[in-house]
């Protein structure tokens, strides 16, 4: 098994990607934006930033030749993973639906928030109810979609994670503003994950507490089914 | 040679941080104040037709989940 790490002109959160899946022990290959193909089993948009994130995030690497290959591998059942930026870039080419708006207060966050567990995608099976608190840092954190959109999301159970406090509650609107607390969507095949939480930061002690094992984990395992 | 501007502005129902935190400053100041809403600019030039130019919004310029967006042509 070996995942793919997506390398956009500007990217950089790649090699926090490649840190972890090093440290956990999992093997990668490195895929530069302008490949088309390439010799792996699950594919990882990395955080960051990418094309500077002008006019939008992700708007550009939207549009880059790379993205033929993750559309393969989302219309084809294999994992794809988008994390912060590349979930951001997963919204702009239309693999997961609606968009990103500013924060709310309009302040970048870098924090450790907690994530309530509310549905699993295909390869991650995480205990539905649990909380995990997990690191984001982003500007633009904030989900929408419209409202039909979003009733599909809810009855299809395609809303992942959702921001909530400790307990779980999600009565309170979340601190980045979005749309129903969203945090983590899955798309319609259920095996395109996209979420802003930085799971690549959470996988040794040392940062933070390791929840993100289980994803990178869940990965493998789901890529060898 | 053609001269466009692209006014960006969010959909109705979006919230503009930016908007509304300068409308919270100013409307003290100001009583006749009731919004204000923020936006982006774009000036495109370039042997173009209007066609051109609304491809170009449509595919990477603006976001249809957020933004609407009017094109102009500049003249002079």
């Amino acid at each position: 098994m070996r995942f793919g790490i997506i390398r956009f002109s500007g990217s950089t959160g790649e090699h926090d990607v490649a840190q972890a899946l090093l440290s956990l022990g999992h093997e990668f290959d490195f895929i530069w934006y302008t490949e088309t193909s390439a010799e792996v089993d699950a594919l990882i948009l990395p955080g960051g930033y990418s094309y500077g994130d002008y006019i939008r995030p992700g708007a550009f690497a939207a549009h880059a030749p790379v993205m033929e290959l993750v559309r393969e591998f989302a219309n084809t059942g294999k994992p794809v993973l988008g994390i912060g930026n590349g979930f951001q870039i997963l919204c702009e080419a239309g693999i997961l639906p609606g968009a990103f708006l500013p924060n709310k207060d309009l302040k970048h966050m870098a924090v450790l928030l907690p994530m309530r567990v509310d549905a699993s995608c295909d390869w991650l099976d995480l205990e539905i109810g649990e909380v995990l608190p997990l690191p984001v840092s982003h500007s633009f954190g904030n989900y929408y979609c419209d409202a039909e959109t979003l009733a599909k999301l809810q009855a299809d159970e395609r809303i992942v994670l959702r921001h909530s406090n400790d307990f779980g509650e999600t009565d309170e609107e979340a601190l980045n503003g979005s749309l129903d607390n969203i945090a983590a969507i899955c798309n319609e095949g259920r095996n395109v994950l996209g979420l802003m939480a930085h799971i690549e930061l959470a996988v040794e002690p040392i940062n933070s507490l390791p929840y993100g094992v289980y994803f990178f984990d869940a990965v493998e395992k789901g890529a060898a089914s | 040679m053609a001269r466009y501007q692209v006014l960006v502005s969010f959909k109705n129902g979006i919230f503009d941080p930016a908007g509304a935190t300068a409308y919270k400053q100013l409307k003290g100041n100001y009583i006749g104040l009731t919004n204000i809403a923020t936006g982006k600019s774009l000036i495109v030039e370039g042997d173009l037709s209007l066609e051109d130019v609304k491809e170009m919004c449509e595919s990477v310029l603006t976001n249809p989940v957020l933004e609407d967006y009017e094109i102009s042509e500049l003249r002079g």
